[in-house]
């Protein structure tokens, strides 16, 4: 059972900000499968759950004027595999959320909750890095736009102490190609032991922008950028796969628990970075 | 702490009731309603025994508020079976004649993810790996899905 808590349902992102600073102990509801399961085990608590369903504007999956692709945070990862939008405009996006969760956790669990939820190898969030998204926040102060990357890791741009609610994520520039790869105990329905995600731009096969992304990097996802700047510049073969993959065991922060050792998970991301770069070289 | 007023459809009912704000849809469908068919499991959305369809699609019924879940159209495993006649559902007829569990604790959300997966895979013949896949949340200690998936095959493709 869950401890008993204060249920409040805002229609807009203005009211839920002014909501959480009217109260202490909120935490925000989008789908609920990160937040209620860390109640249920006792690891967050609150004594007001503030609800984002009614929002909804965070439910619109739209191409901007601008040409860039604007995902709503309580889109879910059922609603993600069935976009042709996103399945045209970032295919890796569709992958990954196939590889995520179960089918019935994937009808709940949204894309705006797998970046909040602060699982440090998030699958979503750590192929969204790859492709360098961008997230909306709405905020005390109003809305800021910020690279994810810069939204996970910042403690200075916005202040801890302050309300953040991501309301989209962004997708810009150029499309290039991606993989993302998982390591899982099970083939499905699991959190990743170790993953990486790459996203290369490539121009007669020699590699003019690359990001690579792994989980567990300090408690998030995080770019690996030694083995970056090692790939760029060159042209996808067997042997620059083979040396990006270890320049990434070599180079990539991992952090170990009881499901896997540090030495271990850093082993798997050069493993992952030569099968993403395969994959990859399959594709181009 | 905060109750609330909602309306639910369930299994073609409509209901008001006043739930708890941190009710989940599953304590509501078997302490309030009496549909204990659906199973309380691990509550953490992993077992899938709490499986049921909220508009349409499956969800795990331990990962979503009651109060969240106001105005929503839900059928429960006792929803399956016709409605008029209270004949099985082929899904039920085939789990029986294939002997497709034991102790039965996972059987209704097993039933209850096979009839979604009959709708979200339009593709026939359906495969075998398509339905394991499509299964991953459905966790059964016992049978070891062989027959559970052997039935699966015999509705969708006859």
């Amino acid at each position: 059972m869950l401890r008993p808590f204060v249920y409040l349902a805002p229609h807009s992102l203005a009211e839920a900000v002014e909501m959480r600073r009217v109260h202490d102990n909120a935490n925000f509801l989008a789908g609920g499968t990160a937040l209620l399961v860390a109640m249920e085990r006792g690891q967050a608590s609150a004594e007001t759950i503030i609800d984002l369903k009614h929002i909804r504007q965070l439910r619109e999956i739209e191409l901007t004027a601008e040409g860039e692709l604007k995902i709503g945070a309580l889109i879910t990862l059922r609603e993600i595999i069935d976009s042709q939008l996103i399945r045209s405009y970032a295919p890796v996006l569709v992958q990954t959320a196939q590889l995520t969760a179960t089918p019935q956790v994937r009808n709940l669990g949204t894309i705006g909750g797998n970046i909040a939820s602060g699982l440090a190898a998030a699958d979503l969030a750590t192929a969204l890095i790859a492709l360098n998204a961008h997230v909306l926040v709405a905020t005390n102060s109003g809305e800021v736009r910020m690279p994810l990357n810069d939204f996970l890791g910042d403690t200075k741009v916005i202040s801890q102490q302050e309300t953040r609610i991501i309301s989209a994520v962004i997708l810009s520039g150029a499309r290039g190609h991606a993989s993302y790869q998982k390591l899982m105990v099970r083939n499905a329905a699991d959190v990743p032991l170790a993953n990486v995600a790459i996203w290369t731009q490539t121009d007669s096969g020699q590699v003019t922008a690359v990001r690579i992304a792994a989980g567990n990097c300090a408690g998030r996802p995080a770019r690996l950028m030694e083995a970056e700047s090692l790939l760029r510049g060159q042209i996808i073969t067997p042997e620059t796969i083979q040396r990006t993959a270890l320049t990434a065991t070599e180079t990539v922060q991992q952090t170990g628990d009881s499901r896997a050792s540090e030495a271990y998970r850093r082993r798997m991301v050069g493993v992952l970075t030569r099968r993403a770069l395969t994959q990859l070289l399959e594709l181009l | 702490m905060s109750n609330h007023p909602i309306t639910l459809t369930v299994n073609k009912s409509p209901y008001s009731l006043s739930v708890a704000a941190h009710h989940t849809l599953l304590d509501v469908l078997r302490d309030d309603l009496g549909l204990t068919g659906t199973n309380e499991g691990c509550r953490m959305g992993d077992c899938g025994a709490c499986t049921v369809h909220l508009n349409q699609l499956r969800v795990p019924s331990c990962l979503v508020l009651a109060v969240n879940a106001d105005g929503a159209d839900v059928q429960t495993i006792e929803g399956l079976a016709g409605e008029t006649t209270g004949e099985h559902h082929p899904l039920q007829e085939a789990f029986i004649n294939r002997g497709a569990l034991q102790c039965g604790f996972c059987t209704p959300g097993m039933i209850m993810s096979a009839a979604a997966i009959l709708d979200e895979i339009p593709e026939r013949p359906l495969s075998e790996a398509a339905i394991r896949e499509a299964l991953a949340g459905n966790l059964c200690r016992c049978t070891g899905y062989a027959k559970i998936i052997e039935a699966i095959l015999e509705v969708a493709n006859g």
